[in-house]
């Protein structure tokens, strides 16, 4: 196969696979997964009777070293991977009627293959969906997680209420995040229609008979081009 | 009525298990703070050095490892000459709540509705969280600032659970040298505490009142009050956080039905959706693949 060529709009295109990110936001991506199920993991244990063996001063400690890995991962993120971090962010944030076309048609056609969801582009409606939770509980998280750890001396009997909306908006945020978390493992590693994603964080690359399926509006850029052949065709 | 700390033989007490109570008659306490000393020696918490605060007052208020406090109440007639117009004294501690916010909020259960009435602390199973500082409507519980640290712990007033449940009195209630401290069935206290307050009123002390007899469900720290509650500090109608309460009640199993029904629903998709098809580059929208 020839060697690796760039389009135009700087994707590129390699043994009829096509780039789906770049190499520091995989990187970021497993630190902060690592990051976000350790602490999932150690809070939990306060929350689930049958996982109270995670819950001890130790595992406390655990908790805030990984609540620091997650506070700087968006920075080393946005540092890293620049303008594609905020081309994916913006996309996040850019919502069309066919994405709420889409998110209507998600949970049948998910579990029977139709109806047939509108085209989508580099991100599909759920995906745009898990941005968003992520980047909004990432907030939460830090804003309400460093009241509960900094400011808990300063608070008196009269603001106790603070901390609790603190604790109440972590918490919620957790479940939240947890159930994002798991539909996004699961699409990734096991539906049909999806599991072919998993590659492109791991070699960054995905098929372009994925692309075509999944992402067409983004994906028909490399239909013909050099080297995007489907090898299977 | 006589001088007396003990109300009931604390023998008796330990044999039924029923509630107990302190009852703190501020009526007679003179501020010498024989109970802190007492607490401290019993308990073997260390002394903890603090900066004055312009009073008598030995602690801003409680600490991890110092549990009982005696409060300076002072009303200053600043407008003549700085003349002390009332100095009252109140021992505050935990008050052992029926309905208690550290309970409610201790993530590890290590805080439990314990014997005779008491809400007891199991230090070891503590991580130190703080939860149940912010729990207490009374500012009763309390732990240590941290940062990294993992040894801090919770501490407070135990009721001197260790020496009743062997029928004894608890520290503080044996040293009080005025016997303001009363120690015995809760019932009994409440009985003496009534008829205290009664006299009191008869002699001139018109706002005069007995503290803790329903408040959160009844605590087991009463207080016979020359005033009202307000003019010691403490809350009129106490209250667990209503944020607290609903954290517990509706965001934990609303979290915990989110989680599960997200579980499932991704269990019953997995088989259902064993039979679709992986994209093949035919599945691609037409008007794409012509492009
Ligand atoms: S006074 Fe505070 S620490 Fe004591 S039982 Fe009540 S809520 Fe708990
Ligand atoms: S500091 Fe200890 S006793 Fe207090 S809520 Fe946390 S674990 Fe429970």
């Amino acid at each position: 196969m020839a060697a690796a060529t760039r389009a135009k709009t700087g994707n590129q295109v390699k043994n009829g696979k096509v780039r789906r990110f770049g190499r520091w936001s995989i990187v970021c991506h497993w630190l902060y997964a690592a990051c976000f199920l350790t602490l999932l993991v150690t809070g939990f244990g306060l929350m689930y009777d049958w996982l109270d063996f995670l819950a001890g001063a130790g595992s406390r400690l655990v908790h805030r070293y990984a609540a620091i890995g997650l506070a700087i991962m968006p920075l080393l993120y946005l540092v890293g991977s620049g303008r594609e971090a905020l081309s994916h962010i913006r996309e996040a944030f850019r919502w069309s009627k066919d994405d709420l076309r889409w998110l209507a048609v998600a949970v049948p056609y998910h579990f029977t293959g139709r109806p047939k969801p509108p085209a989508q582009g580099f991100l599909n409606a759920g995906q745009k969906l898990n941005y968003l939770v992520v980047i909004t509980t990432f907030v939460v998280f830090v804003t309400t997680g460093l009241i509960m750890w900094f400011l808990r001396p300063q608070l008196t009997v009269a603001d106790q209420g603070v901390f609790w909306w603190a604790v109440m908006l972590h918490s919620a945020a957790a479940w939240v995040a947890a159930s994002m978390f798991l539909l996004h493992v699961y699409q990734a590693a096991l539906h049909p229609f999806t599991r072919a994603s998993l590659r492109g964080m791991i070699d960054g690359y995905v098929t372009l008979e994925y692309a075509l399926f999944e992402h067409p509006k983004w994906a028909q850029q490399f239909v013909g081009q050099s080297g995007s052949k489907p090898a299977n065709r | 009525m006589g001088r007396a700390a003990i109300l009931t033989d604390p023998q008796a007490a330990a044999r039924s298990g029923a509630d107990v109570a302190m009852l703190t008659d501020l009526s007679e306490c003179i501020g010498c703070k024989a109970c802190e000393v007492a607490c401290k020696q019993w308990n073997q918490n260390q002394a903890e050095t603090s900066a004055f605060l312009g009073s008598y007052q030995s602690h801003p208020g409680i600490l991890d490892n110092t549990w009982t406090v005696i409060k300076f109440v002072e009303d200053i007639n600043e407008s003549r000459d700085m003349s002390v117009e009332s100095w009252q004294f109140i021992k505050t501690n935990c008050m052992h709540c029926t309905e208690a916010g550290c309970v409610t909020a201790c993530p590890v259960d290590a805080l439990t509705y314990g014997r005779m009435g008491t809400v007891e602390l199991d230090v070891d199973k503590c991580i130190g969280c703080g939860y149940c500082e912010k729990g207490c409507p009374f500012g009763a519980v309390a732990v240590q600032a941290q940062v990294f640290d993992t040894d801090k712990k919770a501490g407070k007033c135990t009721l001197c659970v260790d020496r009743i449940t062997n029928g004894l009195p608890p520290a503080c209630v044996q040293t009080c040298p005025t016997d303001c401290i009363k120690y015995g069935s809760r019932d009994e206290l409440i009985r003496w505490g009534r008829e205290r307050v009664a006299k009191l009123k008869a002699r001139g002390f018109a706002n005069a009142t007995l503290y803790g007899e329903n408040e959160l469900g009844g605590l087991h720290q009463l207080y016979v009050l020359l005033d009202s509650p307000e003019k010691y500090g403490l809350p009129v109608n106490p209250q667990v956080s209503p944020v607290l309460k609903a954290v517990r009640q509706v965001v934990y199993p609303l979290g915990k039905f989110l989680l599960g029904a997200t579980f499932f629903g991704l269990l019953i998709n997995f088989f259902a959706s064993r039979n679709l098809s992986e994209p093949k580059d035919t599945d691609a929208p037409k008007a794409t693949v012509q492009s």
